[in-house]
């Protein structure tokens, strides 16, 4: 695969789910972005929005295997994973028997992730990280391409279990779900509420989206573009260097390497999609937000005063400037 | 192709290096020069304020230093060029190239897979970059900022040529004195104001107005001789052919510095006031003075209240002895204020003591109140008339120091009296001696007649220097207009020295060639005023006396003095260095009594 062609499939991919999904083109990119480089991807939006419909359109746009798992406190790790079972053959044999669990698909719906308990979201650490599930002892790998796209509710928090933040520094992204504008609004009701339902074709298959993936790591960045992505991150730190204000106030803990992985892999997919094979300081800006926003925990003063995570993100670029 | 897109990538590089090279420097030039104008134009107050003369052309040589600075800088940027990453880096970010051009420069030569398409991608962009474009030095923000200093650097050096400015001068100690006056009539008003003291409030009022006209009037004479300049130096190639002054016969005796310090004695009695001009001074200033009627009227209010009071209280003949007393007292200090009656410091004592007798005559009858009050307004005229003879007095002694530039002995009261018969022997033993008299104005020697100095019913002749000794103890030696009437300042013919002598003794010999005096006296003053400006003058006083409104004896007696003054500037004016001339101006302009009744019309 080549530039062109990456480029070329990324845009049927964005114009088949755009079938279904109106607006919210940041979160598609995002998402697109995310199944590329095989990370998860954490939506945040009021119930309604069309996540799970634009996780199901990804997951026919790819021509992948789609599972969803509503996530409720009395969820069993086993329901995600998968547990055996002991069954007896004709010859009354009894053995135990693997019985998969939804995350063996290629793409995982985890809705309301933050209402299991920690303990079944655990669950999903190793599914997301390792691409990998232990159950019994013994360890399956899952299907690649893998990648988990959670979602949860800003708004009703009663009842539910902050995922922790081994957890979530395992998102690539955390993209923020808007309500749709007027118009968007219009176009929504227009294609819901007909008898022609639209449909998503697939464009895409596994194969291709790891080709993608694979050509995405070759794009160049050089030495200055990843130390930017370095200083983002050690500034995201407290006490760390290039810290603003903002950050030394607010911010109890700053973002994992994970987040300059997650920042310099993106960007590179980033600089393919502006017709570039090198990536960026643009690119690294650009991708700040949804890479850093869910790695950066607050202090109790920023927790108090109610700081958004945006706003330390965007107190960090301000502070580095190109 | 990836050769091509290199070399294009190169290129724009080094353009991008030059070009930032040379903006770099000249940003820098232009921030030396946005700091080092606005430094030059503050030198350039400083030389204006500080240096002897102000600010001159010449200065522009210093003031050019500043503009080491913009080189300076400029040239540190210059030298210090930018690497050719770093340069194209910079290219990137200005031309929003997304780090293609650094990025191709870093890879070139790698074998990773995407850089062939990255460098094409790369050297199309290269293509179309005017680099030099990119690096335009910041006129924008320099440019204003320095057009602005450039002009402020213009405005400051062209006012500074153009007018002359000075620092202002330290507060002598007369102004000084003014100033706490005020401040204290300040306080007082302040306490006056609170106890609803209104006329004690417009007292001071007055009071303070007053003050700081006399101190606005003295400001003013001390610009006028501030602008004087000194006498030309005499160019000695000027008259080559002076020949030195020979040296004295055996027996003789020359020109020694006691006889030049007793005829700068003698010409610093002339220049001085007398004790009766003085007097005449504090008097007028005293009859104009609001304070002093104010006071006047409440003395006769107390009087009249301590009248009655004794009327009631003791027999009449206590009452009448007191109000004789009273009358008289009156009587001698009206004649003292107004100037009808010859004024000397002997009249004025006598005045005093009287008035204290019968102050504490009064004091004795009156009650507590009463006695407060008096004393209280009594004092305050006391402390006034103490401003006003110390003012005078000061006043005299810096038109002194600054006509002669020399520090006045105040113990020079009493001047030599031999100096003159010195003076005169010596240009008879050197008339003997085959010099020459100079032409024009004679001095008379010691041995001449004095002058009569009341002048009754003899018409002036031009007033003359006078060397003769007299009795008198005042050394004014001008003569009245001779109507008869005596003044103050022309009771005596002087003690002193009060000849030309005097003044040519104080001029630094130059050699003119009019004769061996006049080259051991000096160089004179030149010229003398043509009649046409001393018609101005007169005129000039003429419109002062309408418009002030004189019509006092003593204003009649001031002018009379000033043209007889001029008369005998005129006539002597050969003689007379402009200094001089200018001191007798500003003498009788200072104790003009316009002012004062000009004062008392806007009261």
């Amino acid at each position: 695969m080549n530039p062109e062609q990456f480029r070329a499939v990324f845009g049927r991919l964005e114009t088949e789910i755009h079938q279904v999904i109106v607006g919210m083109r940041g979160v598609v990119r995002g998402s697109l972005i995310a199944a590329v480089a095989g990370g998860n991807v954490l939506l945040e939006g009021v119930p309604g929005l069309g996540k799970t419909r634009l996780v199901r359109a990804m997951g026919d746009a790819l021509d992948l295997s789609f599972a969803r798992i509503q996530f409720t406190p009395d969820l069993m790790p086993a329901d995600i994973t998968g547990t055996k079972i002991i069954s007896e053959d004709a010859t009354g044999h009894r053995s135990f028997q693997l019985h998969k669990g939804p995350v063996f698909n290629h793409v995982v719906l985890a809705d309301e992730v933050n209402r299991a308990t920690p303990k079944t979201q655990s669950a999903m650490l190793e599914a997301m990280q390792e691409r990998q599930v232990t159950i019994l002892g013994e360890t399956l790998p899952l299907p690649a391409p893998f990648f988990v796209v959670a979602t949860q509710n800003p708004l009703e928090m009663d009842g539910t279990y902050p995922l922790p933040e081994a957890q979530l520094d395992r998102f690539l992204f955390k993209l923020q779900v808007d309500f749709p504008s007027l118009e968007e609004l219009r176009t929504i009701l227009e294609r819901t509420t007909t008898s022609a339902e639209p449909t998503v074709n697939a464009v895409c298959d596994g194969d291709t989206l790891l080709a993608m993936g694979a050509l995405a790591r070759e794009v160049l960045v050089k030495q200055d573009v990843a130390d930017y992505a370095i200083r983002l991150v050690l500034a995201s730190h407290p006490d760390g260097e290039g810290a603003p204000d903002s950050t030394r106030r607010w911010v109890r803990y700053g973002s994992s390497p994970r987040g300059a992985q997650a920042l310099l892999f993106a960007a590179k997919i980033r600089a393919l999609l502006e017709c570039r094979e090198n990536a960026s300081i643009d690119d690294l800006r650009a991708v700040a937000r949804p890479a850093l926003r869910h790695r950066i925990i607050l202090n109790f003063e920023g927790e108090a005063e109610g700081v958004a995570t945006d706003r330390i993100v965007d107190g960090i670029l301000e502070a580095l400037p190109r | 192709m990836s050769d091509r897109s290199l070399q294009s990538v190169r290129r724009a590089a080094a353009a991008a290096r030059s070009g930032w090279r040379r903006a770099r420097a000249v940003n820098a030039a232009g921030l030396g020069l946005v700091v080092g104008l606005p430094g030059a134009s503050v030198h350039a107050i400083a030389l204006e304020w500080g240096a002897d003369g102000g600010f001159v052309v010449a200065h522009f040589g210093t003031l050019a230093l500043w503009l080491l600075p913009a080189a300076l800088l400029g040239a540190a940027r210059w030298a210090a060029a930018p690497s050719p990453t770093a340069a194209v880096a910079e290219l990137d970010a200005r031309l929003a190239l997304a780090d293609r051009l650094s990025t191709a420069l870093e890879f070139a030569g790698s074998d990773a897979p995407l850089v062939a398409d990255q460098l094409a991608d790369a050297g199309a962009h290269a293509a179309g970059v005017d680099a030099a474009a990119a690096f335009t030095p910041a006129w924008s923000r320099l440019g204003p900022a320095a057009l602005a200093s450039l002009l402020l650097l213009m405005l400051v050096t062209g006012a500074a040529l153009t007018w002359q400015w000075t620092a202002p001068p330290e507060p002598t100690p007369l102004e000084q004195a003014a100033e706490d006056l005020l401040a204290a009539i300040d306080r007082d008003r302040a306490e006056r104001i609170e106890l609803g003291d209104r006329e004690a409030v417009r007292l001071l009022n007055d009071l303070q107005r007053r003050i700081q006209r006399i101190t606005a009037r003295e400001a003013v004479i001390r610009k006028k001789l501030a602008k004087r300049e000194p006498p030309p130096a005499p160019d000695p190639e000027e008259d080559p052919e002076i020949e030195p002054p020979p040296e004295p016969k055996k027996g003789e005796q020359g020109i020694t510095v006691d006889d030049l310090d007793a005829l700068e004695a003698a010409t610093l009695e002339e220049l001085a006031l007398t004790d009766a001009m003085e007097a005449e001074i504090v008097s007028e200033l005293f009859n104009d003075t609001q304070v002093a009627q104010r006071l006047v009227e409440e003395f006769g209010e107390l009087d009249h209240a301590e009248m009655d009071a004794s009327h009631e209280a003791h027999d009449a003949s206590e009452y009448g002895k007191r109000t004789s007393t009273d009358d008289a007292v009156s009587r001698a200090m009206n004649e003292d204020m107004t100037g009808s009656a010859q004024v000397n410091p002997d009249t004025l004592n006598s005045v005093e003591d009287r008035v204290q007798d019968n102050m504490s005559m009064i004091k004795r009858d009156l009650d507590a109140e009463s006695m407060g009050a008096h004393d209280k307004g009594h004092d305050t005229q006391e402390s006034f008339n103490r401003f006003l003879k110390d003012f005078v007095k000061e006043l005299q002694a810096t038109v002194a120091e600054k006509a002669l530039g020399k520090k006045r002995k105040d113990d020079d009261r009493t001047v030599k009296t031999t100096a003159g018969d010195a003076v005169a022997d010596k240009r008879d033993a050197m008339a003997d001696s085959g010099f020459e008299e100079l032409d024009g104005p004679k001095r008379q020697s010691a041995d001449a007649p004095d002058e009569p100095v009341s002048g009754a019913g003899k018409p002036p002749e031009g007033m003359k220097l006078q060397s003769g000794k007299g009795d008198g103890d005042n050394a004014m030696a001008m003569k009245g207009k001779g109507d008869g009437t005596t003044s103050a300042g022309a009771t005596g013919a002087g003690t002193g020295t009060q000849s030309g002598d005097g003044l040519r003794a104080l001029i630094p010999p130059a050699g003119t060639g009019q004769g061996p005096l006049e080259e051991v006296l000096g160089t004179l003053a030149q010229g003398r005023m043509p009649p046409e400006q001393r018609d101005r003058m007169f005129e000039r006083m003429a419109r002062h006396k309408v418009q002030a409104g004189l019509t006092s004896e003593a204003d009649d007696l001031m002018f009379d003095y000033f043209a007889e003054a001029e008369a005998l500037i005129v006539d002597h004016g050969e003689y007379l260095p402009p200094l001089f001339r200018d001191y007798a101006h500003s003498y009788f302009e200072a104790i003009r009594p316009g002012a004062g009744n000009a004062s008392a019309d806007d009261d």
